[in-house]
């Protein structure tokens, strides 16, 4: 759920970069950090181990739109994909205001894909929230690798809902900041029709 | 005290104070101690070279009761002097490994049940995270070393009305069950009826038995004795998307969309301010 500081007139949303561990989440958010106008993000803090993993969570803030004179500012978050870590996504994941699930696009990891899908769902539902209610977008990550499956197989699997899916290869950064650009659009359409509707 | 004796104390206190001062190292208090008992045994030295002799004011071999009180203080020299080569050993030993007190010092500092702040860093950045090809998790495997389905997996039955096979590769069986090679010598693929494909396709990993592979293969057995026993028909197979998906038939594959509420709604002029487009917004 965004907030309002109608002091500094900020209205602060939260994007979460869902998906199993190893898909991307932490290099999307590199991706982003290093392409976008330093006005325009902050730094961004990274808890991982040694190793490279997301330990806690990556954050990274930017300011980008407006509406009505307030400045909409989007806090993005990563989750640690490993399946024991599974608190911290859950501690994460609260309070988002819309989520990209990064897929990774190897056939190796189709069966971690689906059950990391499947333990979003079950974490939104422990905060009453229903991924028909929660703009999200589907990211599939590392096309360029060999041996991947194609897009309409992961769209069976991954997609029955029928959400804007886009290709990446985020080492490249290619897709990144589309995905971004749409997640943005739907939850600021989201949260304008919560507006008008009086529901914020 | 005559002139020998006078040269020995000299001696005494410059050899004493020389080896307190080696001792103590850079320890003010341990060489001013290590100067007075220098000072001390040095007069004791002499006292005893007079005795010996026979020269200065007391010869202690002539008179007893001198004689005695020189005895007394060679057993305290000697003493004394074992106990600052004690220490002087001591000393050398701690140079060469660091003594216990010390240890316990540096454990100290190392593990600390201070809680400890967590490190905030801010990313590097231009450094794009190094991209491994990666390796799924290992399968499930049950307490007994072998390959299982995951927790709360409920078999599936074949979907009735469906028809046509897959041919699974053989390795992908002797991959979840290695005693199963000496079945499947000669044959590079295994038929495996489609339907029981079916149910499982949304989970993308397909479990089955190796009993329900093998039904459709035995007619092609020779004798009963090709058979595996019970417990291998038993094991399961673990079957990734890969080996099955191009041979199952794409209509198995569609699925009906049903967009979210969040997806129906209208677009919004705010949201052009997010331009589609490939580069930095």
């Amino acid at each position: 759920m965004a907030s309002i500081n109608y002091a500094t007139k900020e209205i602060n949303c939260k994007l979460v970069y869902y998906g199993p561990g190893m898909c991307g989440k932490t290099t999307n958010l590199q991706v982003i950090h290093s392409r976008l106008d330093a006005n325009k993000r902050a730094d961004m803090v990274s808890l991982a181990t040694p190793g490279e993993r997301t330990l806690y969570f990556d954050f990274l803030p930017i300011s980008m739109a407006e509406i009505n004179g307030f400045v909409v500012k989007f806090g993005l978050y990563t989750v640690p994909g490993q399946v024991m870590y599974n608190a911290t996504r859950k501690l994460v994941l609260r309070g988002a205001d819309g989520v990209v699930f990064v897929a990774d696009s190897q056939w190796r990891l189709m069966q971690e894909n689906v059950d990391s899908l499947e333990n979003l769902q079950a974490n939104l539902a422990e905060y009453n929230v229903n991924l028909n209610e929660l703009p999200y977008i589907m990211q599939y990550n590392k096309r360029d690798l060999p041996e991947i499956a194609p897009t309409w197989y992961m769209d069976y699997l991954l997609n029955g809902r029928g959400v804007p899916t886009y290709e990446a290869c985020a080492t490249e950064g290619k897709g990144v900041f589309t995905t971004l650009s749409v997640l943005c659009r739907f939850v600021i359409r989201d949260l304008v029709h919560r507006f008008e509707s009086g529901s914020f | 005290m005559n002139a020998i004796g006078i040269i020995l104390l000299v001696v005494g206190i410059v050899v004493y104070s020389g080896v307190a001062w080696v001792a103590s190292k850079k320890s003010a208090p341990l060489t001013l101690i290590g100067v007075l008992v220098g000072v001390f045994l040095g007069f004791l030295i002499s006292q005893l070279a007079a005795a010996v002799t026979g020269n200065g004011v007391s010869p202690s071999f002539v008179f007893k009761p001198e004689g005695a009180v020189n005895y007394i203080v060679i057993i305290i020299s000697t003493l004394a002097t074992a106990g600052i080569l004690y220490g002087l050993l001591g000393w050398l030993s701690s140079n060469s490994e660091t003594s216990p007190t010390v240890k316990r010092e540096v454990e100290k500092q190392k593990f600390n049940f201070a809680t400890r702040p967590a490190v905030r860093e801010p990313a590097k950045p231009m450094v794009i995270a190094n991209r491994t090809v990666v390796k799924p998790g290992a399968p499930p495997v049950s307490p007994s070393g072998v390959l299982a389905p995951p927790e709360g997996f409920v078999p599936v039955l074949p979907t009735e009305g469906v028809f046509g096979m897959v041919a699974i590769p053989a390795s992908v069986i002797t991959d979840s069950i290695p005693e199963a090679a000496k079945y499947l010598e000669g044959m590079t693929t295994v038929r495996v009826r489609l339907a029981l494909f079916v149910p499982q396709l949304k989970k993308a990993t397909v479990w089955l038995t190796w009993r329900q592979v093998a039904m459709q293969n035995d007619s092609d057995r020779a004798t009963e004795n090709d058979r595996p026993d019970a417990d291998l028909l038993n094991r399961w197979v673990r079957v990734p998307p890969q080996a099955y998906v191009a041979q199952v038939p794409i209509e198995y594959f569609k699925v009906t969309a049903i967009p979210p509420v969040w997806m129906k709604q209208t677009p919004v002029a705010q949201e052009e301010q997010f331009p589609l487009t490939e580069g930095p917004l």
